[in-house]
């Protein structure tokens, strides 16, 4: 079929069908229900013309025969065993039992069902049809009585959900080992749970003009500044999209620097990090259907940390995040340092180390940039790999990756052994930070490759003086992205690079403008009783 | 906006790739220069030796796979005017570029080192490659020959002597100490001295025939006027010259036990300095040079008890009088036979008498011949080691 007859054939399609899409949903909007239950429930199949997964029960009630109820609901999404014993039993047996010999007449069945007949915690009445459609959709239970214009909403949602599982993106040793799921609501218990505090407030929007999904933002009040929560709202009600299917989408719509590598919106799956972001003026965003949350404003620093660098000892954590910085800087840099040192600048090496890497070249018959830039590239498709392959042949890749690539590769003389031993580490390095940053980090290091392979160490300073200009522009939410080492708040500077006892952090960050100065008393440190007792 | 930023980055990229990786050099396209010899051969020309190394044989596990051992060097010479000419006639012999910022030393041949220095320092201080810090060393017979001497603990002979200085058994100076002391009044240059010598050391054949039945050592001291190689101190007079000039030094000082004087006692020198007080008496220079040294007892014959404090002082003394000695002949050598002041007396006499200085400092080293020196020494035995008694020592 050619395209013309496409759009021939479109044109052909009933006015009704066209409008299902964004405009079939704001068509609704406006419509009421009618007194007549036969005309509700047609209009209501009208609209789930082919949804076969809604289900239409149409009943009478016990009391009074003449009036006819319906319930309405999504087949997975309602707890079925709470709409058959709590609502359909109670209507359509039970209420006798209750009031024995009373008559109800149509006009007080709404009041008396919504008091005596039902056994639902979660109740709420509306009119409009646009709210009952997405009430089903939601998973909730719609009943409809006959006679009134007002359906009631039945919150008894029960779908097949994954259970709460470790944290797959941020494994830890010491810490909670639960992580977000898919549901929203979940998440939200789970963050509720580790701030039992009436201040955390979590505000749901909708957005998707298809997918109408909820998203909710949480921050403690009180803590968090209320020109970022607004920022924060203003942003995420400009999103004019049809679906989101993940936090990405709302990252993607709503950072400051949208042509940035780096990361300017954090994400974690991990419960634990997202309380200790809250508790520090920050604000999370859930979107339902995804495990990652999104908090905000977020620093460089923080894609440095992890969670459990508060978990551990400090003199412990401290010592390993200098690590973690370094090979931060050395999975950025590594490899262009080390094509500037093999092809501009000898003078750098030791003589012996210099003769030795010098022995492992003889035989490469590439430049050194060309064999960085190659292995670095058959890294990337390995990582690749890695990820997107089932999970039975990662052994396989594995090695095949470093068997056959890294060794066959040395063998034949393809490659020196100093440059795998340089693109490895420089691989391991990137997987101790961050998963964002590190990704950022990887599409730099190309960068600085290129002009390290033609300019020299020359090329690699105007590299990384490039980067950090840009570095020292980037603001997220206002908040200046390199804080608190550029501008330096030096209180802050004790949770940067090392991380002070808990004892000493008396002060909340500065650089995150909140109204919780203090989250600790002065004078937290153990010390023995001083009347020696 | 959008249209600058295009342009930026299409002119970031093709300024990259127009440049073509300018002045790239990579390792397998480079020889690099492990040591280089200058001699003076005919008609005033000199002759440039360089020992390359053959990245090959440094590899890791290559001498197991081959079965013969690869050579870890190759020396070759070419002639020319000057130091740039002859490494631009290499060039036509070395198929590679010739690297110099690993060069370790800059063997003067004694014919050259005889015939003045000047004229080659420069390249190597002009030159942005080599580096100041090389060792400077003079060569008994040619510096063609020294170089293709092998070693066999290590690979080339240029480590081997670098490794050598660094023992800090004999004197060694880098380039650029010894372009100073060319330059400055008042101290005459010295450089060390190093040798081939015959010996048989190798453990088996292919060891003997690899290095020829050779070795190279240091070979004390070769003192210079002005540019010029005038003489040689030996390996007890380069200690004496060490002493003089405070320059730190690793060795040992034996000296006889003080209750049993066929025994002997042996001190480990830990730290040395030297203290030079210039005079005039009478309008002669006059220098009372003050040497303080301090070390360790490392071993000792007898079976006395040295720990008491007057024995001490009894080795003290005599560490004192053997470290004189053996500064009074390095100083009678440089003074008296060759007349050169390679210790820096001068110096010490222009710092004291400025106006006088620049009277004398034109015939500095005659002056320096009638000059009196006076060498007090000071030396402390710190520490006995782990053993202040032997065991069964005379009560």
């Amino acid at each position: 079929m050619r395209g013309s007859d496409i759009k021939k054939n479109h044109d052909k399609l009933p006015q009704n069908r066209l409008k299902t899409g964004v405009a079939y949903m704001e068509s609704l909007e406006g419509k009421l229900l009618d007194e007549n239950i036969e005309k509700n429930i047609k209009c209501l199949k009208t609209i789930f013309e082919k949804c076969s997964d809604i289900i239409f029960r149409e009943f009478v009630f016990a009391q009074n025969e003449q009036i006819k109820l319906a319930l309405i609901y999504t087949d997975g999404l309602a707890d079925k065993g709470q709409v058959s014993d709590q609502i359909m039993r109670a209507l359509a047996l039970e209420v006798p039992m209750a009031v024995p010999g009373r008559v109800i007449t149509k006009a007080q069945a709404l009041e008396f069902i919504k008091e005596r007949g039902l056994c639902i915690h979660q109740i709420k009445e509306t009119n409009k049809v646009g709210e009952v459609v997405n009430a089903i959709l939601s998973g909730d239970t719609v009943l409809l009585v006959d006679g009134h214009d007002t359906a009631i909403i039945n919150g008894a949602r029960g779908w097949e959900a994954r259970a709460i599982t470790d944290p797959e993106a941020e494994p830890t040793v010491r810490g909670p080992r639960e992580s977000f799921v898919e549901s929203l609501r979940v998440n939200t218990s789970l963050l509720r749970r580790k701030i039992k505090n009436p201040n955390l407030k979590i505000e749901s929007f909708q957005v998707g003009r298809l997918s109408t999904t909820d998203v909710a933002i949480a921050y403690l009040e009180g803590v968090a500044n209320p020109a970022i929560i607004k920022e924060v709202k203003t942003r995420i009600e400009r999103i004019k999209i049809d679906a989101i299917l993940e936090t990405g989408y709302i990252e993607e719509l709503i950072e400051d620097e949208p042509w940035s590598p780096f990361p300017t919106v954090n994400h974690t799956e991990k419960p634990d990090r997202v309380a200790a972001m809250l508790l520090e003026g920050r604000i999370a965003i859930f979107v339902d259907g995804t495990p990652f949350v999104l908090t905000v404003p977020s620093l460089m620093v923080e894609f440095l940390h992890a969670s459990e660098d508060y978990y551990e000892r400090f003199i412990f954590t401290s010592a390993v995040r200098i690590v973690r910085y370094l090979a931060a800087f050395a999975s950025l840099v590594l490899p262009s340092l080390y094509i500037a040192i093999v092809s501009y600048h000898h003078e750098l090496l030791p003589t012996a180390l210099l003769l030795s890497v010098a022995a492992q070249r003889e035989k490469v018959p590439y430049p050194a940039f060309f064999e960085v830039f190659l292995m670095e590239l058959v890294f990337e498709v390995l990582r690749e790999a890695g990820i997107r392959l089932p999970r039975p042949i990662g052994q396989a890749i594995s090695i095949v990756g470093a068997l056959v690539l890294g060794d066959s590769a040395v063998r034949a003389g393809f490659v020196a052994e100093a440059t795998i031993i340089v693109v490895a580490f420089t691989g391991i390095s990137s997987f101790t930070f961050h998963y964002s940053a590190s990704i950022s980090f990887r599409l730099l290091r190309f960068f600085l490759m290129i002009l390290s392979g033609t300019l020299g160490i020359f090329g690699l300073t105007i590299g990384i003086s490039a980067i950090c200009i840009h570095l020292c522009g980037l603001r997220s939410f206002g908040v200046p992205y390199l804080s608190p080492v550029v501008p330096t708040a030096y209180s802050d500077l004790k949770d940067v690079v090392i991380r002070a006892p808990w004892w000493a952090m008396v002060a909340n960050p500065r650089s995150i403008p909140g109204h919780n100065k203090k989250r600790e008393s002065f004078g937290m440190k153990p010390m023995p009783p001083e009347n020696g007792e | 906006m959008k249209k600058k930023v295009w342009l930026a980055i299409c002119i970031f990229i093709i300024a990259n790739f127009m440049s073509g990786c300018w002045s790239r050099r990579e390792l397998n396209e480079v020889a690099i220069v492990l040591g280089a010899g200058i001699d003076a051969i005919d008609n005033d020309r000199i002759r440039l030796t360089v020992q390359v190394a053959i990245p090959m044989a440094f590899a890791s596990g290559q001498e197991s796979m081959g079965g013969k051992k690869q050579a870890a060097s190759m020396e070759v010479s070419s002639d020319g005017a000057t130091i740039e000419e002859a490494e631009r006639y290499l060039a036509m012999k070395i198929p590679r570029e010739i690297y110099w910022g690993h060069c370790v030393a800059l063997i003067i041949g004694e014919n050259m080192a005889k015939k003045g220095v000047r004229t080659i320092t420069d390249f190597f201080e002009r030159d942005r490659e080599p580096r100041e810090t090389m060792w400077v060393m003079v060569a008994k017979g040619t510096a063609e020959d020294f170089l293709k001497t092998g070693s066999i603990l290590e690979k080339t002979s240029s480590q081997a002597v670098g490794l050598l200085t660094r023992m800090k058994t004999g004197y060694a100076v880098k380039l650029f100490e010894f372009v100073e002391m060319l330059a400055e009044e008042g101290i005459q240059p010295a450089a060390a001295g190093v040798r081939v010598v015959e010996v048989n050391e190798a453990s088996d054949e292919s060891q003997q025939a690899e290095t020829g039945g050779r070795r190279v050592e240091m070979a004390g001291t070769a003192l210079f006027k002005e540019d010029r190689m005038v003489g040689w101190l030996d390996a007890d007079e380069t200690r004496g010259l060490m002493w003089l000039k405070g320059q730190n030094l690793k060795g040992i000082i034996t000296v006889p036990a003080p209750d049993e004087p066929d025994k002997m006692v042996s001190i480990r020198v830990k730290r040395n300095a030297r203290e030079i007080k210039a005079e005039s008496v009478d309008s002669i220079p006059t220098f009372k040079v003050k040497i303080r040294v301090e070390g360790d007892m490392i071993e000792q014959q007898s079976m006395g008890d040295l720990s008491e404090p007057e024995k001490i002082k009894k080795i003290n003394d005599s560490m004192a009088a053997e470290i004189r000695k053996r500064a009074q002949s390095a100083l009678r050598k440089a003074q008296d036979d060759y007349g050169v002041d390679v210790f820096g007396f001068g110096q010490a006499y222009h710092r004291r008498f400025k106006n006088e200085w620049k009277d004398i400092k034109h015939n500095w080293d005659d002056k320096f011949k009638q000059a009196k020196v006076e060498i007090q020494v000071e030396a402390n035995v710190r520490e006995m080691g782990l053993l202040t008694k032997r065991p069964g020592t005379n009560k």
